[in-house]
């Protein structure tokens, strides 16, 4: 090649220098294209990979998330479930050591009862014994007690029978005179009517007769229910006395320990002292009714000697 | 290089003009300085073909030549310094 003449040769070696260079740049350039395509390419490919990796991370973080949210939930479950436990755990440790100072009192008062029932078998007999006594020496000073005073209640009870009795006599003595004094009155008073009704028996009519026989069958149904139940109460009265024997009443000595029977006892005394009273008053009653029957006695005889004459 | 080939190419197949004849006998740059001053200055184009002329054909190292030339390496290589200055800076 034709070296050029216009230019001095220390500038044609400068300019070849420079041409060598600008050729050593130009490889050092196309070495730089080539390593800067292979450089986009594998920037390219990072990129491509970083984007994977940021998709796939991105999933994995969202999973990872969500394990470690699950995670955290399990683990604050498995956290509050071992609080629980722990303060369980000290429960039932305190519990453990409660119980072993219980089974040590157990064991204590075991070893306490036997002595503690030893004791209690022997204050049990002594107060037994005692109590034994007691109800024994009480039971006799209530048995003399309670007999002392049967004793007195029934001595007042035959005083006031005997003198109910001497009662009861001597107003059947007055009634029987009574009876007797009305009897010789009612014979009188029967012949003076007698003769009254001869008078007048001329005056009366058939209807005055037949309201007669009704009156006296009414008169006489009256007159026999109360003299029945006179008779009743007469008998109850016997009865009573009689039952009385020798004035004196007998009582069961088994019973008269117990207090309840006394009260019965008593009460039934009150009664018989009741009864007796009711029974004076029937009888001052039945010697009302008794003057009231011999009137009426006296009215029906009167009328059935009207009627025997009529007849 | 290859620039240079063309010239030679075109130097074989074209007649030598006027200017050529003139740098051969080394008349061109006064030829220049006292004719063509203004249109060398003002027109690049024909500046640019006119300094080839002379590094073909001159016989004689020509100051002009080497000065025109040395400032288009000097531009050539300030463009290149200033465009590789980001990756010096960035090495530094």
């Amino acid at each position: 090649m034709e070296r050029t003449k216009s230019i001095s040769p220390e500038i044609v070696g400068l300019f070849d220098k420079i041409i060598q260079q600008a050729e050593e740049y130009h490889r050092a350039f196309e070495l730089l294209d080539k390593k800067m395509k292979d450089f986009d390419a594998t920037i390219s490919r990072l990129q491509e990979m970083e984007a994977k990796i940021s998709k796939d991370s991105e999933s994995a973080i969202s999973k990872i998330n969500t394990s470690i949210l699950e995670s955290i939930i399990l683990l604050k479950n498995k956290t509050e479930e071992t609080i629980k436990l722990a303060n369980d755990l000290g429960d039932i440790t305190s519990f453990k050591k409660e119980m072993e100072r219980l089974k040590d009192d157990i064991v204590s008062l075991q070893n306490n009862s036997a002595k503690f029932v030893e004791e209690m078998d022997k204050a049990l007999k002594f107060f037994k014994k005692k109590s034994e006594l007691e109800l024994e020496s009480t039971l006799i000073g209530l048995k003399s007690k309670i007999e002392k005073e049967v004793a007195i209640e029934s001595q007042k009870i035959e005083l006031r029978i005997n003198m109910r009795l001497k009662q009861l006599e001597s107003a059947l003595v007055g009634l029987d005179e009574k009876v007797k004094s009305f009897e010789i009155n009612f014979s009188s008073v029967i012949k003076k009517i007698s003769l009254d009704i001869d008078i007048i028996k001329h005056g009366y009519s058939l209807d005055f007769e037949q309201s007669n026989n009704d009156n006296d069958k009414l008169t006489n149904q009256e007159f026999s229910d109360k003299i029945s139940s006179l008779e009743n109460m007469l008998n109850i009265l016997n009865d009573k006395i009689f039952s009385l024997t020798g004035g004196k009443i007998n009582y069961d000595k088994g019973f008269a320990s117990n207090v309840e029977q006394i009260d019965k006892f008593e009460n039934k005394l009150q009664f018989l002292s009741r009864k007796i009273d009711i029974i004076e008053q029937k009888i001052a009653n039945s010697q009302n009714n008794t003057s009231i029957l011999i009137a009426s006695i006296a009215i029906i005889l009167a009328l059935l000697a009207i009627v025997l004459k009529f007849i | 290089m290859s620039f240079i080939r063309l010239l030679n190419i075109k130097k074989k197949i074209k007649p030598e003009t006027f200017y050529e004849q003139l740098a051969k006998d080394g008349l061109l740059v006064d030829y220049l300085n006292k004719f063509l001053s203004d249109k060398i200055n003002n027109d690049e184009d024909f500046k640019r073909e006119i300094f080839e002329t002379l590094l073909l054909h001159s016989k004689e190292p020509v100051v002009e030549v080497e000065k025109y030339y040395m400032e288009k390496l000097i531009a050539s290589l300030s463009y290149f310094l200033e465009y590789t200055s980001q990756w010096k800076e960035q090495n530094q």
